[in-house]
């Protein structure tokens, strides 16, 4: 028996590869590689709630498994994995429920206080005016720290730099 | 014998045989293994053997896909179980996978995995079960059982800004930064290199001669690191932030002394920033995808971006495209890359430094070509494809073996195209098989063999030399039919439907059965009165020496037995079947054999007696 050359039968296929078929695949990439928008609001909210139903049903498998060390390893995993997908969808009440972060919970806490809160500014701290070679520049303590979803739709998480205080908005 | 043959005119002799077939007209003579052989393999130059059987490997479980990982040399993983662990009351019972299908590959110090079914590494059980979406288990302490092993899903997400402020010196630092500036920072998992999209921009600071107080938000699941990105100073509310440093999530929690929780201290020249990278601005996590495998250094999901997809369709998750990964960054993947085919994919076949991606009617060979876009996706042909991982396998050289249908095997021929023609001798036993998750395909490099699996049956074609064997029959063998099957030590691992791992050809021994062809008689009838056998064998119980006669396979007109006077290579005592008046006969040899390393086969088989020249 003649020994197989995996070369040979490589360099066929390429070889039958044309350059008119190349363009045709890259033709129908062109054509949908342009919709696709990873950090788009549609597609993190798609990508969020199907981790969201993995880790779920992952959850459920693991649940009734006979208890161990790597059981409860592999469980806290998961819910503070479950936590941010809820978290990144919006549910900051179910996030904080199932965390098993105390930074975390102290975080979704801080932020569902502050969707609750006030639509505007909610502490008084200045927007201080600095040179810059010859130039003023107005530096407002309040920065985007975030986009969220909520029930109204993707709104801004402020933060003072100064005093800590948050809103949405 | 040579008394008692003295007179007798040889009829037939069958020796030097050329292998199982299956296929072949009754009326075609030749040495050749005919239907009735059963668990004759063949070695050296083609010396038949009997099936050394299999044998269970304990303590350790299969899967209904299994794959070889580079854990070790050879090691193997699976997906999807048929024994789960018993669950604790009062929880419900757990429940076996229906189905299980996707990959599971190492890259660095991790086990990345994708699909469907519980995971299981080397035959243990990992507590971690495959989904749609790309998952890693991180290497610590040389185990996965660490809590920092995960799971963890493949990519970070955007973390917080940070929250900064000018700040005074600490002792090490000099009040480096003067004028406007603001921070970025991204996520970083350090065993892979994973990292974010950075963040929204931080607030703006001015500083004269002062430092950077960095705030950072909470870690996420899995992730170990911070990466840093500044503006040049004076370009706080307008410039581009280019990559400072990497900082640990360990010093992050002990922060600078004197500084609030979760706050580190930095500084930097505009000169620090020549010639570094911008900040991570396209480093999204994976899309969801159903198989994935890693080349050089990327890796790439598979049966992803369905995004378009009519949500309501039993596809509605399985996407056309192939999704690359920055190259070495195997988290990161831009959709930019994104390669798009016409068929989604039913199977990932891992082969010589390449990926077989089939479709159900499709072969795509995926390979590593480097450069900008350093992923080749060429079709190899379209037409012919597979249903489930285990219907292919790679054999000798990188060689691609295939059975796609029941119309038989399918071998990658040199000209890169789907190639049946070996596979004819037994295409009569392959084509009632028609049961395509029933269909397994195994390579055992010890024995050069390739193992087409069914049920309890095994065809295994010797591919060094371009013979089948009889098929291996693993009933008693094996406790349920096979499901799967990968190699370990260069030893075939067959795993039946309830995940019991068998080694092939390991076990203690069987039952073998030569069968030859038909002798047509030269003249009209013969007289099949003697038969002398030369085998060799490993014990001294009884061997059936069975005769056929005219073309009726079926029923054996002569059933004698003889006994091995000792074991090692001999002739048999004759035996005088005496079988009158047929136009054709053939021979079978039964012949146990009793032991792993015993040397059983058949060497010759020869019939004696008279003929003559009248018909029925």
């Amino acid at each position: 028996m003649a020994e197989f050359s995996l070369d040979k039968a490589l360099a066929a296929i390429s070889e039958r590869f044309t350059p008119e078929m190349r363009e045709e695949q890259r033709k129908l990439t062109r054509e949908r590689i342009g919709r696709l928008d990873p950090n788009s609001r549609a597609a993190k909210r798609r990508r969020f709630k199907r981790h969201e139903t993995i880790v779920l049903a992952q959850i459920a498998e693991l649940k009734p498994l006979p208890d161990s060390e790597l059981k409860q390893v592999r469980m806290k995993n998961l819910l503070n994995r479950l936590a941010e997908a809820l978290s990144e969808q919006g549910d900051f009440a179910g996030a904080i429920a199932v965390s098993q972060s105390p930074d975390h919970i102290a975080e979704f806490t801080s932020i569902k206080d502050a969707i609750k809160g006030s639509r505007e500014i909610t502490c008084d701290c200045p927007v201080v005016r600095a040179r810059v070679g010859r130039d003023i520049v107005a530096l407002n303590p309040r920065f985007k720290v975030k986009t969220i979803e909520t029930r109204e739709g993707p709104r801004s998480l402020i933060r003072c730099a100064n005093c800590g205080a948050m809103n949405v908005k | 014998m040579a008394r008692a043959l003295e007179g007798l005119p040889k009829i037939a002799e069958w020796a030097g045989f050329t292998g199982y077939r299956s296929s072949m007209p009754k009326e075609e003579g030749g040495n050749y293994l005919s239907k009735g052989s059963e668990n004759v393999m063949i070695t050296g130059n083609g010396k038949l053997q009997a099936f050394k059987g299999m044998l269970a490997v304990l303590g350790k479980l299969g899967g209904f896909v299994m794959m070889n990982v580079a854990e070790t040399d050879d090691a193997y993983a699976s997906l999807g179980a048929a024994t789960v662990p018993p669950s604790t009351p009062p929880d419900p019972p757990n429940v076996p996978d229906a189905e299980a299908w996707g990959n599971v590959f190492n890259v660095y110090a991790c086990l990345f995995y994708i699909g469907n079914g519980w995971l299981r590494l080397q035959g243990e059980w990992m507590d971690a079960s495959a989904a749609p979406v790309l998952q890693l288990l991180v290497k610590v302490d040389g185990g996965y059982t660490d809590p920092a092993s995960g799971p963890w899903q493949a990519g970070l997400p955007q973390p917080s800004a940070p929250e900064i402020q000018a700040v005074a010196p600490t002792a090490e630092l000099l009040g480096k930064v003067n004028g406007v500036v603001s921070v970025v920072i991204w996520r970083i998992r350090a065993s892979t290199g994973a990292i974010s999209i950075q963040s929204e921009v931080s607030n703006v600071i001015a500083c004269v001669n002062q430092s950077v107080a960095v705030r950072f938000p909470s870690v996420s699941v899995g992730q170990d690191a911070w990466g840093i990105g500044v503006t040049k100073h004076g370009e706080g509310s307008v410039g581009s932030h280019f990559e400072l440093m990497e900082v640990y999530e360990t010093e992050v929690v002990a922060s600078t002394p004197g500084h609030p929780a979760r706050t580190i201290v930095i500084e930097w020249r505009d000169g620090d920033l020549v010639g570094k990278q911008l900040a991570p601005f396209h480093d999204f996590a994976p899309p969801e995808g159903y198989y994935a495998g890693a080349v050089e250094d990327v890796v790439f999901v598979d049966g992803c971006y369905a995004e378009d997809k009519d949500p309501t369709t039993p596809d509605a998750f399985i996407g056309s495209a192939i999704a690359p990964s920055e190259p070495g960054k195997p988290e990161s993947f831009s959709p930019d890359s994104a390669i798009f085919t016409n068929d989604m994919p039913t199977a990932l076949i891992r082969g010589d430094g390449l990926y077989w991606r089939f479709g159900r009617n499709s072969c795509y060979v995926v390979r590593y070509l480097g450069g900008e876009k350093p992923l080749s996706v060429e079709i190899a042909w379209e037409g012919l494809g597979i249903e489930y991982q285990h219907n292919a396998c790679v054999g000798e050289g990188g060689r691609l073996y295939l059975w796609p249908n029941e119309r038989g095997p399918m071998r990658l021929s040199e000209l890169g195209a789907p190639d049946g023609s070996f596979a004819t001798d037994i295409a009569d036993d392959l084509a009632p098989l028609t049961n395509p998750k029933k269909r397994v395909v195994g390579w055992d490099a010890k024995e050069q063999v390739v193992a087409f699996c069914y049920g309890k049956r095994i065809w295994p074609w010797f591919a060094a030399l371009g013979r089948w064997g009889a098929p291996l029959n693993l009933e008693g063998m094996i406790a349920a039919e096979i499901r799967s099957c990968v190699p370990e030590g260069n030893i075939l691992h067959i795993c039946d439907w309830n995940d019991n791992l068998y080694r092939f050809n390991r076990g203690a021994g069987s039952v073998m059965k030569v069968r030859t062809g038909w002798a047509i008689a030269n003249g009209g009838m013969d007289t099949v009165a003697l038969v002398a056998a030369a085998v060799r064998t490993d014990n001294t119980n009884p061997v059936t020496i069975e005769t056929f006669a005219d073309g009726d396979d079926v029923a054996p007109v002569s059933s004698l037995q003889t006994s091995p006077k000792r074991s090692g290579y001999q002739t048999l005592p004759s035996v005088w079947p005496n079988v009158t008046e047929c136009e054709s006969h053939a021979m079978q040899v039964t012949i146990q054999s009793t032991s792993a390393s015993g040397d059983v086969g058949v060497e010759s088989i020869t019939t004696y007696g008279d003929a003559h020249s009248m018909l029925r």
